[in-house]
C-alpha cells in the first residue's frame, strides 16, 4: 500500500535537502550561512540537478515494481487516515519551502524585498499542525480496509468524550491562549485513543491467555511491535506538543539590579519567583577574561538555586607560548553571552546578563521562565524509543497480517448464540 | 574535575613526577574555570556600587531598562518589526539576545517615540514600513501580492484533499456496483454480521 507514494516522498526530502543546502549556501537567499564569496553554490546546483535527473529516470525505471497489490477501499479506512496524515505533512513543508521562496518570487514579480520571518510560518503552520495532531489521533482509531459506523461508536466514543471534557475545563480555567487550548484537547484525545487500544489489548489478552496485566501489556507490545511501538511514537509527539504550549505561557523580564536589590517574577503555573543580584566578579580562563554576575533565585521565600550567567571575551595569543603573557593576547569578536540556566520537570529559568551599567556591578539582567522545556527533550527519548520497538529486528508483519491485508479474510461463519 | 584526593589521582601524580612529565601535560589541573582570580580585582564604587576592575572585557555598556522595555504593547509591535543589523531577528528578540549589535538601540527608540504619540500598534508597523521600507517587517503584511504567501498552502492543502476525498468516494462508488455473481455477498451474511466479522477481526490483532 502507497508504495509509490513512499518512495517519491523519500526522493523528494532527498532533494529539498539538498535544495535547501543549495539556497542558503548559495546565497540565493539572505543567509549568515551562506558561502557567496566562494563558487560552492553552482556545485551544489549541478549536483542538485545531476540528482533530480538520476532519481526521476530511476523512479520511472522501477515504477513497475512498485505496484501495489491492494487498493484504498474507503474514505472511512485506516490507510486513507495515513494518506490525509501524508498530505499535511506534505503541505507542511510546501508551506515551509513557498515561504522560504517567497522573497524571491516577490523581488521578481513586485520588484520589492519583503521578509519572510517566524511570525509567518507560525500563522501558517500552526493550524497544519494541529490538524496533524488531530490526525494522529483518527488513525490509529479507525479500521483497515472499511470502518463501519458501529466500529467509528465503538472506536471514538471515549476519546471524543475526553476531548470535550478536557476542553470544557480548559475553558472553565478560562486558559486565554487559542491554539494552546486546542493542542492540549486534541492530545487529551490522542491520548485517550492509545490508552484504549492498549486496556482493550491488555484486556484481550488477559481474557484469552489467563495473561496478568503487566505481563499483557509486555507481550502485547512484543508480539505486535509496529502497532504498539507506533502507540508509542504518538505518545512521544503529544509530548511535544503539550511542551509546545509551554511558549505561550512564557513569561519575561528586563531589569537592572545592584547588589542585593531583587526582581519579581511570576511563572506560567502562578509561582512567583524572585530574583536577587549577588554581585558581578571577574576572572580569567583559559583563553578568555569572564564577566560572571550571579543571581539567587527564590520561590515562595524558599531558596532555589544560585544561577550564573557570563560575558566571556575571548583572547588568542599572538605567540604558542602558555600561559601567554597579557601583552601578546588579542581580544577575538565582542564577548559572549553565556546564559544561566536551571531546569526542572515544570519549567525553565533562564538568566541572561545583558551587561554591566556604567561599568559598576549593576548588571543588566533578562529573565526568562518557559514553561515545559524539559518535556520536549522527554518527548523526543519516548519518540526514539517508540522508534525502536517499531524497528527491533523479528518485529516483521505476523503471517495473519499480510494475509489480511492482500487477501482479505477467509473466516467461516457461525451463528452466535446469542 | 579530577578528585585530587583519590587514589587514582595519587597513583598518577606519582608516577608523572617520577617520570618527569611535565603538569600541564598531565591534565591534572582542575580543568574549565582554572580561576586566577586576583588579578581583576575591583575598585572604588559609586552610589554604593563597585567599579569592575576592568569594565572592557564585559562587553557594551548598558542603559537601565525603562516602563517601555517590558511594554507588552511595544513588545508586540517589535515583534513584528525585523532589526537591521543583519541578524535575521525581530527587533525584540535582537535588543534581548543580541548585546553587541548596536543598530537596535535607535529603531527602539523609534518605537517608543511612536508609542509616545499614542499611535495604534498597525499605524506604529505602517509609519515605520513608510520610513524603513516592508522588508522591516518580520513577516509580509497579508494584502495585495503577499495574500499568495498565506493562501497558497492553504489552498494546495484543501485542494489535494479535495481530489482525494473525489477519488476515494468515486472508487468506492464503483466497486459498490454489484457486476456479477461473484460480487454478491455470501449468502446468508447481513450487514449486521459483516459489520459484526469487521468489529472481531479488529479486536483479534492484539
Amino acid at each position: 500500500m502507497l508504495k509509490k507514494w513512499n518512495v517519491i516522498l523519500i526522493v523528494v526530502s532527498f532533494l529539498l535537502s539538498i535544495f535547501g543546502t543549495f539556497i542558503t549556501r548559495s546565497g540565493v537567499i539572505a543567509s549568515v550561512h551562506s558561502f557567496t564569496q566562494s563558487n560552492l553554490g553552482y556545485f551544489f546546483l549541478a549536483f542538485l540537478v545531476i540528482a533530480i535527473i538520476l532519481l526521476t529516470w530511476l523512479l520511472w525505471n522501477r515504477l513497475p515494481l512498485l505496484e501495489t497489490e491492494t487498493r484504498l477501499e474507503s474514505m472511512l479506512s485506516r490507510e486513507a487516515s495515513f494518506l490525509f496524515n501524508n498530505l499535511l505533512l506534505v503541505g507542511m513543508a510546501f508551506s515551509i519551502l513557498w515561504g522560504t521562496l517567497f522573497p524571491i518570487i516577490s523581488e521578481l514579480v513586485r520588484g520589492t524585498q519583503i521578509t519572510v520571518g517566524p511570525p509567518f510560518f507560525n500563522r501558517v503552520n500552526f493550524p497544519i499542525g494541529l490538524a496533524l495532531l488531530a490526525f494522529t489521533g483518527i488513525g490509529p482509531l479507525i479500521a483497515w480496509r472499511r470502518a463501519s459506523p458501529g466500529n467509528l461508536r465503538r472506536q471514538f466514543t471515549v476519546p471524543v468524550t475526553v476531548l470535550v471534557i478536557v476542553t470544557v475545563l480548559l475553558a472553565a480555567i478560562r486558559l486565554s491562549d487559542f491554539y494552546s487550548a486546542v493542542a492540549l484537547s486534541l492530545s487529551a484525545f490522542v491520548l485517550a485513543g492509545i490508552a484504549q487500544e492498549f486496556a482493550r489489548g491488555m484486556g484481550a489478552r488477559h481474557r484469552l491467555h489467563g495473561e496478568g496485566y503487566p505481563l499483557a501489556f509486555a507481550r502485547l507490545i512484543g508480539r505486535n511491535r509496529r502497532r504498539y511501538g507506533g502507540y508509542i511514537v504518538h505518545i512521544g509527539i503529544v509530548i511535544y506538543f503539550v511542551a509546545f504550549t509551554g511558549m505561550a505561557f512564557q513569561r519575561e523580564v528586563q531589569t537592572s539590579l545592584r547588589p542585593g536589590e531583587t526582581e519579581t517574577l511570576r511563572s506560567g503555573f502562578g509561582h512567583e519567583y524572585t530574583f536577587r543580584h549577588l554581585g558581578v566578579s571577574q576572572f580569567q580562563a583559559l583563553n578568555r577574561y569572564v564577566t560572571a554576575a550571579s543571581v539567587e533565585v527564590l520561590r515562595a521565600g524558599e531558596r532555589v538555586t544560585v544561577i550564573r550567567s557570563e560575558k566571556r571575551q575571548h583572547f588568542t595569543c599572538r605567540l604558542q607560548v602558555s600561559p601567554c603573557p597579557e601583552q601578546l593576547r588579542e581580544r577575538s569578536f565582542e564577548p559572549s553571552t553565556e546564559a544561566g540556566i536551571h531546569s526542572n520537570l515544570r519549567e525553565d529559568i533562564y538568566v541572561v546578563f545583558a551587561g554591566a551599567v556604567d561599568g559598576t556591578e549593576e548588571a543588566v539582567y533578562r529573565f526568562t521562565i518557559t514553561p515545559l522545556v524539559w518535556w520536549v527533550w522527554f518527548g523526543g527519548v519516548v519518540l526514539v524509543v517508540g522508534g525502536m520497538v517499531v524497528m527491533w529486528p523479528g518485529s516483521g508483519p505476523s503471517r495473519r497480517a499480510p494475509n489480511r491485508a492482500l487477501g482479505g479474510y477467509n473466516v467461516k461463519l457461525e451463528r452466535s448464540a446469542v | 574535575m579530577t578528585d585530587m584526593t583519590s587514589r587514582r589521582y595519587v597513583i598518577a601524580a606519582g608516577v608523572s613526577a617520577l617520570l618527569g612529565i611535565p603538569r600541564h601535560l598531565r591534565g591534572d589541573a582542575p580543568s574549565g574555570h582554572s580561576k586566577q582570580q586576583g588579578d581583576l580585582q575591583g575598585g572604588g564604587g559609586q552610589d554604593g556600587v563597585a567599579r569592575l576592575s576592568n569594565p572592557f572585557v564585559a562587553g557594551r555598556d548598558r542603559m537601565r531598562p525603562t516602563e517601555y522595555d517590558n511594554d507588552p504593547f511595544i513588545i508586540a509591535v517589535e515583534e513584528r518589526i525585523k532589526c537591521n543589523c543583519g541578524c535575521a531577528h525581530s527587533l525584540y528578540v535582537c535588543r534581548t539576545t543580541d548585546f553587541n549589535c548596536g543598530f537596535w538601540q535607535d529603531l527602539h527608540a523609534e518605537v517608543i517615540s511612536y508609542a509616545q504619540e499614542e499611535l495604534s500598534a498597525q499605524e506604529i508597523i505602517d509609519r515605520y514600513v513608510a520610513r524603513h521600507g516592508e522588508q522591516y517587517l518580520m513577516a509580509p503584511s497579508p494584502e495585495g501580492f503577499n495574500l499568495a504567501a498565506y493562501l497558497l498552502p492553504g489552498a494546495v492543502i484543501t485542494t489535494a484533499g479535495a481530489i482525494i476525498t473525489w477519488f476515494l468516494v468515486r472508487r468506492h462508488r464503483l466497486a459498490a456496483v454489484p457486476i456479477g455473481p461473484a460480487a454478491s455477498p455470501p449468502r446468508g451474511v447481513s450487514a449486521e454480521d459483516a459489520a459484526r466479522l469487521e468489529d472481531e477481526l479488529q479486536r483479534l490483532d492484539v
